[in-house]
């Protein structure tokens, strides 16, 4: 679990990624700035930051997702070696070779279609499927991610699951083409803390029956510490701190990471008063010169005027930080 | 689902009742605050005092009007309209021919209205905020502000006068002649069918752009879904809901204008009796004919609901859920 090793299959590599939002009046302002980061064969890795980090739009990004004002302006991105930004149409990658889990399960399902309709379109749209041979998959599915009675239910509507049972829905849809990479985008925020462990427990099951690899994006570092082979901490744009989920853990060196870890609620300790993160993420457009971090962090000094290049502390471990 | 749909028609059945009730009242005050007199339209101008007093006297317009009221309530409630003011017919059986060609012409004029609306908005809203978007909300204002006797007559002016191909007006019944009808009834549905597609096509418009907005459009699209089934999938039924459910207000104002459009074509509809209703002081012919609009508008409107009902499964109960 802490290193699959250098003999794994690269599945996905992402190399110098950089987003910007286009704006009519002010320069374009990046959304992610070189990010790099891959994911092995069979890896669960952790994508982590605060809202604002960047985080959904360099994964929505991969498979070509991303909103109009939005556009990669340099990096590259391989999935199996094949290049993914050649222009070529995206919807071929979609749901077939890389799949999505949403964010905010209430909503991402179509309120007028059935469950079963929606979690076997993927085979519609990529194999061309007869409908009674997509029935019976789409029972398999529905009963692979426990819900109760599937085959029936595959005739409800959304409205008719409770918020869990249409993340697991979701989920379903995610692996009807079992596609090797599942883009997790905080598939729990929308949940009941008790529902959101069933649905990482599932994510955990499902990567070692089908072997798919995910890349799981949250907010939450000692939710994805759990599951996660590795992680990749973003802060503003950037990757800050990268590494096994040990070395994020027990072998911190961004400042940001530990503020995060210290940031998680504990039921140890002061319940008065909550652990935050003093200031606010920067926004894109705004100017700053040095660390992105540097005006929230509690050890910055006089060289982090000057914007601090990714180390690496050996091995997969790597930190955006003069000090660290 | 069968049980619950019965149930709300039979409720909104039931709601037609007060409706009327109230839409016959104010109607009957509206007809007899209005300055003229019955009496005086039906004998003309020579007539005597006497005579205008005895015409008053015997259809008991000399009476108060809640119990005038009462009287042509009750004997509408058994199909009895009473007669003309002007010739003595009987209304009711005047009226019940003349509503298949209302319901014809306002029926074809409510297709035009939808078949331009639903391309249009969807055209407008799918590619928002581009070229097409723009041309499909410039035309919707244009179709939108223009009045429909102003359209009809231009169109007269120019499929019939200039261009000879269709009759400036007129009626022939579908079942005597069909192509002969139909070209009679082309241009005053088209006239009445572009200027209400104006809205509708906004409306349609601005559903589309909100379903578009929509989280699970994202999640359609990554699932590998092409445009044209995003659009005929998962874009057109979610906004249906609130299409229809405008749709349904647009028709009331289209039947409304029915009755300047079939005077301007001179189709013999309930429009052009209401019309005369008024012309004339008729008040049985006006009573007759403005209530049989509204029956059709309410009627409309429960079928445009129900529709509504069955695009949204979330509207209907069914048997099991958590």
């Amino acid at each position: 679990m802490t290193d699959p090793g250098q003999a794994a299959e690269r599945l996905l590599e992402v190399e110098g990624l950089t987003i910007v939002l286009r704006h009519r009046r002010r320069p374009p302002a990046a959304i992610a700035r070189d990010v790099s980061l891959h994911v092995n064969a069979g890896e669960i890795v952790g994508l982590i930051g605060e809202s604002g980090s960047g985080k959904t739009m360099t994964a929505k990004s991969l498979i070509g997702l991303l909103p109009d004002r939005m556009e990669v302006v340099s990096g590259g991105v391989r999935f199996r070696g094949r290049d993914l930004l050649d222009g070529g149409d995206p919807g071929r990658v979609r749901g077939r070779d890389i799949a999505l889990i949403p964010q905010d399960a209430l909503h991402a399902l179509n309120p007028v279609k059935t469950i079963g309709w929606q979690v076997g379109e993927p085979l519609k749209v990529h194999g061309g499927w007869r409908q009674r041979r997509i029935a019976t998959v789409v029972g398999d599915l529905l009963e692979r991610v426990h819900i109760p009675d599937a085959r029936r239910r595959a005739g409800d509507y959304p409205h008719q699951f409770s918020g869990g049972m249409q993340q697991r829905a979701l989920t379903a849809m995610a692996l009807s083409m079992e596609p090797p990479l599942i883009l997790a985008d905080e598939p729990t925020t929308a949940l009941d803390v008790t529902i959101q462990a069933e649905i990482i427990d599932l994510i955990g099951e499902l990567r070692d029956a089908t072997g798919a690899s995910f890349l799981f994006i949250s907010h939450d570092l000692a939710l994805v510490s759990s599951f996660c082979d590795r992680i990749y901490v973003m802060y503003a744009g950037e990757i800050v701190e990268s590494g096994t989920t040990d070395a994020i853990f027990n072998h911190t060196r961004h400042p940001y990471t530990r503020a995060l870890i210290g940031a998680a609620p504990r039921l140890a300790g002061n319940p008065e008063r909550l652990p935050t993160i003093p200031g606010r993420i920067p926004r894109p457009h705004e100017e700053i010169r040095g660390c992105r971090f540097r005006e929230r962090c509690p050890e910055a000094g006089a060289a982090c005027g000057e914007a601090p290049r990714l180390e690496t502390a050996g091995g997969n471990h790597a930190y955006r930080c003069w000090y660290a | 689902m069968h049980l619950t749909m019965l149930a709300l028609v039979f409720w909104r059945l039931a709601s037609f009742i007060p409706t009327l009730i109230v839409a016959s009242a104010i109607l009957f005050v509206a007809v007899n605050v209005v300055p003229g007199s019955a009496a005086l339209s039906a004998l003309g101008i020579h007539a005597t005092p006497q005579a205008l007093k005895r015409f008053e006297h015997q259809h008991g317009l000399d009476r108060p009007l809640a119990v005038q009221y009462v009287e042509w309530a009750g004997k509408a409630l058994q199909g009895d309209f009473g007669t003309s003011f002007q010739n003595a017919v009987p209304v009711g059986p005047e009226v019940r021919k003349r509503i298949p060609v209302t319901l014809q012409l306002a029926g074809m004029a409510f297709v035009v209205a939808i078949v331009l609306a639903i391309p249009l908005g969807v055209v407008a809203g799918f590619r928002h905020q581009t070229g097409a978007d723009g041309v499909v909300t410039t035309l919707a204002t244009l179709f939108g502000s223009t009045p429909n006797f102003w359209l009809a007559t231009l169109l007269i002016w120019f499929f019939s006068l200039q261009l000879g191909w269709l009759p400036t007006g007129g009626y022939i019944p579908f079942a005597e002649d069909p192509a002969g009808n139909l070209e009679r009834m082309l241009l005053p549905c088209i006239a009445l069918g572009v200027v209400s597609s104006g809205l509708l096509i906004r409306i349609m418009r601005t559903a589309v752009i909100e379903v578009m907005s929509s989280n699970f459009i994202e999640t359609a699209r990554s699932k590998g879904v092409g445009d044209l089934r995003l659009v005929s999938f998962h874009v057109l039924r979610n906004a249906f809901i609130p299409f229809f459910t405008v749709s349904a207000v647009e028709f009331g104002f289209l039947v409304g204008s029915v009755v300047i459009i079939e005077d301007v074509f001179r189709i013999p509809g309930i429009g052009s009796l209401v019309l005369v209703g008024i012309i004339n002081r008729d008040y049985p012919v006006l009573l007759a004919a403005a209530m049989t609009v509204t029956v059709i508008v309410l009627v409309v409107n429960l079928i445009v609901d129900l529709a509504a009902q069955v695009i949204d499964p979330r509207q209907v109960r069914t048997g099991h859920g958590s």
